[in-house]
């Protein structure tokens, strides 16, 4: 069962790998057709760079939604865990991502940039609402190896998108440093719930 | 024995009698304790690994977005939470290599040598 769990949290991350990659290739897509239209003959300016595939009003609000996530997942673990490991671990979501998600509402305020949100957070918040209902679903030992088994997996899938669109794509210096202290927290977490996920299958 | 060779205990005598001498006059001023600071940044201790002298002061700055520890394996210390930009500082009192990291987060490992 927890391989389901596992799965969707799998195919929730290769959505959003596609969503993003489907904003990376239309833009793509834009600027190849741009290169084709034959530029007028009096224009000497040099061609202005494409719009990153996701704004930085775009990063605040996927940023903000996968802590979120987290939180609620840890939430619903604390009540519902019965392993002491994993008791303290989703305690230790909730703090750190508490805690993040105040560094990250705080830079947003300094910077003036309001969260906005897009296909990908929508597509984040709405996978990760499917599989928490189908890990309370479960009780008892069968719910704490699901609850590990998503925290790996998602932990994963945040680490992918962080390395592969987040820090890429941002545009402030601020806000690309956030990123970059953030992706340490996401490994740590992803760490510790290995071991946890070790112990349990033990 | 005017004149002959001081016999082996007065000798011995002497040796220990210029040591105390030398350890009441010749050594140099105390050594001051000194203060080490270790920067908590990015899930790691900064520096990993650090020597001090026996009565150095080691103070743990939290320069981290979340809250960290610094807690000795052997339990010789533990500062409970650091909140970030918080700090915490000890005195480590015994000798030798004592590993130590952080309660909250498994994967943070570092070590002082106490000399």
């Amino acid at each position: 069962m927890s391989r389901t769990v596992g799965n969707i949290t799998r195919s929730a991350a290769l959505l959003l790998a596609l969503t993003l990659a489907a904003g990376v290739t239309s833009c793509g897509k834009k600027q190849q057709a741009a290169e084709t239209t034959p530029a007028p003959a009096e224009s000497t300016a040099t061609a202005t760079p494409p719009p990153p595939a996701v704004s930085d009003a775009n990063i605040a609000a996927i940023v903000v939604d996968a802590d979120s996530i987290d939180i609620k997942n840890g939430l619903v673990a604390k009540k519902m865990a019965k392993n002491a490991q994993v008791k303290a671990f989703a305690q230790q979501m909730i703090t750190d991502h508490t805690s993040v998600n105040k560094k990250a509402t705080d830079l947003a305020t300094k910077l003036s940039l309001t969260p906005e949100e897009n296909e990908t957070s929508r597509q984040l918040v709405s996978n990760a609402d499917a599989t928490r209902d189908a890990i309370k679903a479960k009780t008892g030992a069968n719910f704490d190896k699901a609850y590990i088994d998503n925290e790996v997996a998602y932990h994963e899938a945040v680490l992918d998108m962080l390395d592969k669109t987040l820090i890429p794509n941002a545009q402030n210096a601020d806000l690309k440093s956030l990123l970059e202290s953030v992706k340490p927290a996401f490994q740590a977490h992803l760490d510790h719930a290995k071991q946890v996920q070790a112990t349990l299958s033990k | 024995m005017p004149g002959g060779r001081p016999s082996p205990l007065f000798a011995r005598g002497l040796l220990v009698a210029a040591l105390a001498l030398c350890s009441a006059h010749c050594a140099g001023p105390a050594r001051k304790p000194a203060l080490h600071r270790i920067v908590i940044r990015r899930f790691s201790y900064q520096p990993a690994a650090l020597e001090i002298a026996a009565g150095d002061t080691v103070e743990w700055v939290n320069d981290d977005i979340v809250p960290h520890t610094s807690t000795a394996r052997s339990g010789a210390w533990d500062s409970k939470s650091i909140s970030p930009e918080g700090s915490w500082r000890t005195v480590p009192a015994r000798k030798g290599t004592e590993p130590y990291g952080c309660l909250f987060h498994p994967s943070m490992k570092a070590f002082l040598v106490v000399r």
